[in-house]
Formats: C-alpha cells, sequence, structure tokens
C-alpha cells in the first residue's frame, strides 16, 4: 500500500510536467502512430507476396505485433523514461538522495518517471490485438482472456528485467550509454515470430537475451499446439532472469560509490 | 558500378539537404525533432528502406518513384543488386538530381527568409 501510495504521487507529478508542453505530447502521439503504420506498411507488403511466414498467418502475425506493442506501451508508462536517466543518477551522485530514502532504492530509481504519451500506443496495441485475434478466429471466453494477461505478466517481467541488466553495468563502467542503444536495437526482434530466425539465433534470443520471450513466445503458447516444455520453460526463464537482474543491482549498490560529496 | 557509386553520393548529398530544409524551420517551429521522425517514417515505408520496392504493388511503386524518399538509399541499393535496366537507372539519376535542385533551392530560400524573421531571444 507503501508503495502505491508513493508511485501514485509520483505519476501524478509526472503527469503535470507533461501537460505543460501539452504540444509536445501530441506530437508524440503521432510520431508514435507513424511508426505504428510504417510496421504495419511493411506487413502488408509482404502479404502482399506471400501467404505466411514460416508458419505464420498474418493474422498472427498481428497478434505478435499487438503484444509487442502492449508490452512496448506499459513498459514505457512504467520505466522507460527511468531507465534513461539511470545513468545520469548513478554519475552525477544523485543515487545517493535515492539511498537516503525509506524505501527499495530499485523501485525509486526505476518507477519514479512516468510517460502519459506512451498510453497511447497500449490503446494502438489493443487496436491491433483485438483485430489480429478477430483475423484468426480465435474463441473468447474467460480463460483465454485470463491466460493471456498472465503469459503478457511473464512478458512484461522479462522486459523489465532485460532493461535492468542492461542498465546495472554502470555501477561498474562509467560510460554506458551505448547498451541503451543495443537494448532498443535487440528488442526490434522482439516483434518477429520464432520461425524467422536460423537456429542458433533463436536459440539464443530465446534464453540468453531472451527478448522473444517478450511478445513471440507468448503468442506461440497461444495460439499453437505447444509442449508443456515450452510454458514451464518460458516462465521459468522470467522469474529467473527477474531474480538474477535484481541480484546484479543489489551487487551494484554495494559497489556504488558516491560521485559526489 | 561507378553509377551506383554516383548515385550513393548523390543519395548522401540528398538526405543532408532535406535535413537541412527540416533544420532550417527551426526559424519558424519550436520542435523539428518529430519532422526528422516523419522523415524516418518516409524512407522506411515509401522509401524502400525496409522493403525492396519491387515487392510493393504497381500504383505503389509508381508513387514511390516520383517521391525523393527512394532516392536516399533504395534507389542506389537497386544499380548495385542489378535491378535496374540502362533506361531505368537514367531516369532515376535525372529524378535524384531533380530533387537535389529542388531542396536546394529550398533550403537557400527559407534561409534567406530565415535569416530576415530571426530575432535572438535573451542576450
Amino acid at each position: 500500500m507503501h508503495y502505491l501510495h508513493v508511485w501514485l504521487a509520483c505519476a501524478k507529478n509526472s503527469l503535470i510536467r507533461e501537460m505543460q508542453y501539452l504540444s509536445n505530447f501530441w506530437l508524440a502521439v503521432l510520431v508514435e502512430i507513424g511508426y505504428v503504420s510504417a510496421t504495419i506498411f511493411i506487413f502488408e507488403i509482404f502479404f502482399y507476396q506471400v501467404e505466411s511466414i514460416g508458419n505464420w498467418s498474418r493474422g498472427e502475425l498481428y497478434l505478435i505485433y499487438g503484444f509487442f506493442r502492449i508490452f512496448s506501451a506499459i513498459g514505457s508508462f512504467f520505466y522507460r523514461a527511468n531507465f534513461n536517466r539511470f545513468s545520469y543518477l548513478v554519475n552525477s551522485g544523485e543515487f545517493d538522495y535515492l539511498l537516503l530514502k525509506p524505501i527499495s532504492p530499485l523501485f525509486l530509481s526505476t518507477m519514479r518517471i512516468t510517460t502519459f504519451s506512451r498510453l497511447s500506443q497500449f490503446f494502438i496495441g489493443t487496436i491491433i490485438t483485438v483485430y489480429a485475434i478477430g483475423l484468426i478466429g480465435l474463441p473468447m471466453n474467460f480463460f483465454t482472456v485470463l491466460w493471456i494477461i498472465i503469459l503478457l505478466f511473464f512478458g512484461l517481467t522479462t522486459r523489465y528485467a532485460f532493461a535492468l541488466v542492461m542498465r546495472v553495468p554502470i555501477f561498474w563502467f562509467e560510460r554506458i550509454d551505448n547498451i541503451g542503444d543495443l537494448e532498443f536495437t535487440l528488442f526490434s526482434t522482439a516483434r518477429y515470430p520464432r520461425l524467422v530466425f536460423p537456429p542458433i539465433l533463436r536459440h539464443l534470443l530465446s534464453y540468453v537475451l531472451p527478448t522473444l520471450l517478450v511478445a513471440a513466445i507468448p503468442t506461440e503458447i497461444l495460439l499453437k499446439q505447444t509442449s508443456s516444455g515450452l510454458i514451464i520453460g518460458y516462465i521459468t526463464t522470467s522469474i529467473v532472469f527477474f531474480m538474477v537482474s535484481v541480484g546484479l543491482f543489489q551487487l551494484g549498490v554495494k559497489q556504488y560509490n558516491s560521485a559526489s560529496s | 558500378m561507378l553509377l551506383a557509386f554516383v548515385a550513393s553520393l548523390m543519395g548522401g548529398l540528398l538526405a543532408f539537404l532535406i535535413q537541412t530544409t527540416i533544420g532550417l524551420l527551426g526559424f519558424w517551429l519550436d520542435e523539428v525533432t518529430s519532422l526528422n521522425d516523419l522523415l524516418n517514417i518516409a524512407t522506411i515505408t515509401i522509401g524502400g528502406r525496409a522493403v525492396p520496392v519491387f515487392l510493393y504493388p504497381v500504383w505503389l511503386f509508381t508513387l514511390a518513384q516520383a517521391l525523393p524518399f527512394r532516392y536516399l538509399t533504395s534507389f542506389p541499393t537497386e544499380i548495385v543488386t542489378n535491378q535496374l535496366n540502362s533506361n531505368q537507372t537514367i531516369i532515376g539519376l535525372f529524378l535524384q538530381s531533380m530533387w537535389i535542385g529542388l531542396f536546394l533551392g529550398l533550403c537557400w530560400l527559407l534561409w534567406l527568409r530565415g535569416m530576415r524573421s530571426y530575432t535572438t531571444s535573451g542576450g
């Protein structure tokens, strides 16, 4: 409850700050819509030429993309801006103040800034997802929806852990700005089905740098006849990856020596 | 290969000029980074940066040939990969130079206008 209270207060601040630059807010929304249209354009060109990619139909591919958008939206809404600032916090010594607060520094350093303009992505993602489900003709009932939410939850956990792992090295190395770009590029692979990638890359992206866990594998579990091994592997990797990332963060905090004062 | 080299140089020049045009709009607009995003989106879609333009439906391919965005990266690539016959290459080079001339003129005009309307802030 305490954490929810703190988060709400921070979110309110973020909203006020964003509303001060209202035209920027709407431009950001417009650019989001532009990039989504670009991806849809690429899909449509491909499906103008072929019936399926891998063994994935048009609707199925859209479902992955819808999930991917929803993840990006939730991630951007809750923590993305914080991760962009993370290395600055450590380099400038502002991290000191966070350590002094009677609340988890992990929570404070990664959840403090909320980005409301990214909610537009969430709506776009939901529209694409619903459209894709309609195309596939997936029967919708309470359990399907519940199953989707559970799968999304673990995907999101992986997403967060991944972003954290990519930022934590700042405690040991002073400049890691490029890693942020690397994370972004790696995650652009998350919007395609697993079969698109050659086997070695596929395993690498499933279990070592698990970007495919985020959207491709949940969609596969939802749509295809998958072994229970994949489901268990999916959930386990997500949990293990999350624990590793938090462990690394705590190690990093021990290593941290203040920059100023 | 020589033609491909020329086309890439001109593609680079055209990219520079389009971005300069966007930058010069900063005389009148507060924020131009989102225009850069729109340029990026245009080159990805109609400019054939993500999917080869030959996979497009005919009407879209025609549109891509008419607009400047194809001439940044897609057109030089098409020459290198031998997708074009000599006629198409020459027409392409002509259209590319035409767009370069157009944006050069636009840059110059915007610069002159901008210098006249520029008022310093602060100082």
